[in-house]
């Protein structure tokens, strides 16, 4: 079973591959909406993934701890 | 750092990215964890930053500010056949860079001018895509242009100290270089951009 930790790591890596991607796309043409598509979408997406990553890291990993002993 | 040697770099993040989603219970372990911070933290944030400070490099590209429609008559211009024309005369004879032509000239040569510069592009932008454009010939610069960012260049040099033009009055060098006398405005250098006249002109054809 996934514990809520890595839902939470796979929603994170989720965000960065498409921040990833808009930045590849974004670095196509030297143009003004390249530069708005980076500012507005690919920075907000990868670094919501890398917040929601290190929210994932600091987080207690309850499902697993009461899984296995819950009756 | 140019953007493509970054594609490599986002390939790589983005590759990891993507099979630390597929194998999230890979962070269970130290190793995993490393890897996951590795790639969902250092390389991401790495590479926004890297990335914007290209986009802000390409952003003082002539090819750029151009690219709006706005901008084609003042492209236009730095092809007048008319060396009177002080933007046209600047970019043919390679007294400024032409892949950064604009910047060259409309940036501000102080301490903080690059912000400066950089926050009126970013208001540019806001206008472009979410305001009103205005029509080229409505568009003004935000303050007159300064004598500094001519002397930025020309000052100490020779054609421009001795030349016999600035020596006609007597105090006329000293006027401009404290900004009393505009180069642009005070009947000397006054022909710039003006895209009203454009449809008249002949151009430059390399």
């Amino acid at each position: 079973m996934q514990s809520n930790v890595e839902t939470k790591i796979k929603w994170a890596a989720v965000l960065v591959l498409a921040g990833l991607l808009c930045i590849f796309v974004s670095f196509s043409k030297v143009h003004p909406l390249a530069f708005i598509a980076f500012l507005i979408i690919a920075c907000p997406l990868t670094l919501g993934g890398v917040l929601l990553f290190l929210v994932a890291l600091l987080q207690k990993d309850t499902t697993r701890e009461i899984g296995p002993h819950t009756p | 750092m140019p953007a493509p040697l970054l594609i490599p770099f986002v390939a790589v993040a983005a590759v990891l990215a993507a099979w630390i989603g597929l194998r999230a219970d890979f962070t269970r372990s130290r190793e995993g964890k490393i890897l996951a911070f590795v790639a969902l933290a250092v390389l991401p944030v790495a590479l926004v930053y890297e990335g914007f400070s290209i986009h802000m490099e390409q952003a003082q590209s002539t090819e750029f500010c151009l690219s709006c429609h706005v901008m084609t008559d003042y492209g236009r211009s730095l092809r007048v056949d008319d060396p009177s024309y002080i933007p046209a005369q600047h970019f043919q004879n390679n007294r400024i860079p032409r892949e950064r032509a604009c910047y060259a000239c409309h940036t501000d040569y102080t301490m903080f001018g690059d912000v400066s510069a950089k926050l009126r592009g970013m208001r540019h932008l806001q206008v472009q895509y979410f305001g009103t454009v205005p029509k080229p010939e409505a568009i003004r610069l935000y303050e007159p242009y300064q004598n500094r960012e001519c002397l930025h260049c020309h000052a100490g040099a020779r054609r421009f100290e001795e030349g016999s033009a600035h020596h006609k009055i007597p105090d006329l060098l000293v006027r401009a270089k404290s900004g009393q006398l505009s180069c642009l405005s005070s009947g000397c250098h006054e022909f710039i951009h003006d895209v009203e006249s454009l449809k008249d002109a002949t151009f430059w054809k390399e």
